[in-house]
């Protein structure tokens, strides 16, 4: 015979339930372990905190942002090693095109006319622009130090290079910068 | 160097940045955006630079290169408003204007042609703007705005601004704006107006076609003459052939004009340049010697005097250049002139040659599909004290010439291996062959 049952019963019953859980729920995993396990990297009491993730949505939502978060990263880093014929002084005085390895990015410096010592630096995405746009990018070098950083619109990000002397270019990183917010 | 403030709604200014970047020889105006993440205002402010740009070619006429040109607000990156357009526009035109007062404008443009209007902006914040305007600005400075928001601005606020010595500026179009610009910055320079800019633009077309046919048919001109040696000056009368009917199988007539005022003739035949000079000059162009065969006829004519003359029929087998040609057509008529004389009016003259043989020009015409070419030579001899002219286009001679292709790219010089092996007898035989391979 079937019961009729409002929705509030129906939450309160659901409550109980869940307090009923083992004591795994209320003890939760550490932040490291969370990104550990979300690199695919071998963690300690691996099967007792996935039947913790499986109860717990907080650690769970952790746990499924950082694994989107490093398979975006994965996906979208690339890097640039420019081969220069010329001394690297020589190179922000001109022109300068460079395509990243995987070919995703293209990267432009241009020297500036009127300030010679600072250069334009250009990031153009070249695959999956409707993936990257309205996409934090961050530009790095050798050192990594950070030559570019912003959002890409239209499939574009430019910004000033200073200091020239100290930027090294022989290896650029390019890789999606997700906020703390995001996660 | 002046700066540009662009003015939002909110009662703030901000300063714009514009620099060139890259090559100073580019062939494209281009427009990075440094920090500008709203799309609309990226679009609006190009849109407003490259109206500028077409003021100062157009309008203006102005030389004015194009380069790369990074644009960005100097303080702030979350902007989000078209209005600044106008000022990256204005900011575009002092990079080519430098002006040591600054400006500050708001106005929405939202095309790139050089006859671009200035929208007007929210009538309820324009009096903000400009008194924002007011705070950054100094005596001398200029603030533009649309034309459209003119009624928008109370009395009392144009009177704050005018005691600061700030200039108000209301604008119709962009090129309203610019020439403002210019005009304030200097004076002496004279706009021009569209209709005198297009009419000056038209004349500039015609002279140049002008110049461009008269080099085209110099060129046309070069190409056809091989060898042009000047023509001397001699009191020579000009006179017309008469139709003479000449037998089948005469391969090319060189028609003779005689003149019977022999004193003169002999004076000024004296004072010609000789042959070997002219021969010289063959030589220069003309480093390989050529095969040459064929027929030569000449047919003596002066019909100012009603006189007939019987044509002459030479004979000969050439091997040589075109001094050789020349030399030879010389000694063939000579010889020819010396055992049979000539008879015209039917009268029997001992065909004694005074002087040299003159040949004053000698054409080489390559002719399409350039396997064919046409030589003409063009002369003046004295025989038993008649002048006779050579009359133009009737000695031609039609042969082959392997290398007339590249005598038509002006390598005149390596021209060889012409054999003759066409002739033409009639006295229109150059238009014919002219009509012949150029129609």
């Amino acid at each position: 015979m079937p019961v009729k049952i409002t929705l509030k019963q129906a939450l309160q019953i659901w409550k109980q339930e869940i307090e009923k859980r083992p004591a795994t729920t209320v003890f939760h995993p550490h932040k490291e372990w969370i990104e550990k396990f979300s690199r695919g990297e071998d963690v300690p009491d691996k099967e007792k905190w996935i039947q913790h993730l499986a109860n717990c949505h907080k650690c769970r939502g952790k746990w499924y942002t950082l694994t989107k978060k490093n398979n975006f990263l994965s996906q979208y880093t690339d890097i640039a090693l420019p081969k220069v014929a010329f001394s690297q002084k020589n190179l922000f005085d001109t022109i300068t095109q460079i395509d990243s390895s995987s070919g995703l990015y293209n990267l432009t410096l241009r020297n500036n006319l009127e300030q010679p010592d600072s250069c334009l630096i250009t990031l153009n995405v070249l695959l999956d622009k409707q993936e990257l746009e309205n996409q934090q990018l961050i530009v790095r070098d050798k050192n990594r130090k950070v030559l570019l950083s912003g959002q890409v619109i239209q499939g574009e990000l430019s910004g000033w290079l200073h200091q020239l002397d100290d930027v090294d270019i022989s290896a650029i990183t390019i890789m999606p910068e997700i906020s703390e917010d995001d996660e | 160097m002046g700066k540009v403030w662009a003015l939002f709604t909110n009662s703030s200014a901000c300063e714009i940045s514009l620099n060139k970047t890259g090559s100073e020889y580019s062939d494209n105006l281009i427009f990075i955006p440094v920090a500008i993440t709203d799309v609309r205002t990226r679009n609006s402010a190009e849109k407003a630079m490259r109206s500028a740009f077409s003021v100062l070619q157009t309008y203006i006429n102005m030389k004015v290169k194009p380069f790369s040109f990074s644009y960005e607000f100097k303080m702030t990156s979350s902007v989000i408003d078209s209005s600044a357009s106008l000022a990256f526009g204005l900011g575009l035109a002092m990079k080519y204007i430098t002006c040591s007062f600054s400006i500050a404008a708001t106005g929405v443009i939202d095309e790139s042609s050089a006859s671009a209007v200035v929208k007007p902006v929210d009538s309820k914040t324009i009096e903000n703007k400009l008194l924002a305007a007011k705070e950054f600005l100094k005596n001398g400075d200029i603030i533009f705005y649309p034309q459209a928001n003119h009624l928008d601005i109370s009395d009392k606020v144009v009177q704050q601004i005018k005691t600061k010595g700030i200039i108000l500026k209301s604008v119709n179009t962009v090129k309203e704006a610019v020439k403002e610009i210019i005009e304030w910055n200097n004076p002496s320079i004279v706009i021009e107006d569209i209709k005198k800019s297009k009419k000056r633009s038209f004349i500039k077309y015609i002279l140049a076609c002008i110049v461009f046919f008269g080099v085209f048919f110099s060129f046309i001109q070069l190409q056809n003459e091989y060898v042009k040696i000047e023509e001397p000056n001699l009191p020579v009368k000009k006179v017309l052939p008469v139709h003479v009917d000449t037998p089948e199988n005469i391969s090319v007539v060189c028609d003779l004009s005689a003149q019977v005022d022999t004193k003169k003739k002999v004076d000024a035949m004296s004072t010609q340049p000789a042959l070997d000079e002219t021969s010289k000059k063959i030589d220069i162009v003309r480093d390989q010697p050529v095969h040459v065969e064929r027929f030569q006829k000449i047919n003596v004519v002066n019909n100012e005097n009603k006189y007939n003359a019987k044509p002459i029929r030479i004979k000969s087998s050439i091997t040589g250049n075109h001094n050789e040609i020349v030399s030879d057509f010389k000694n063939k008529l000579s010889l020819y002139l010396q055992n049979n004389g000539f008879i015209m009016n039917n009268r029997q003259y001992h065909g004694t040659i005074s002087g040299e043989i003159n040949v004053y020009k000698i054409k080489e015409i390559p002719l399409r599909p350039y396997t064919d070419t046409a030589i003409v030579i063009e002369y003046k001899v004295l025989i038993d004290n008649f002048l006779f002219t050579s009359i133009s286009g009737d000695n031609v001679m039609m042969g082959t010439a392997e290398t007339t292709v590249k005598a038509m790219k002006g390598q005149r010089h390596i021209l060889k291996d012409v054999s003759i092996d066409r002739f033409f007898t009639d006295g229109n035989a150059l238009k014919n062959i002219k009509k012949l391979y150029y129609q």
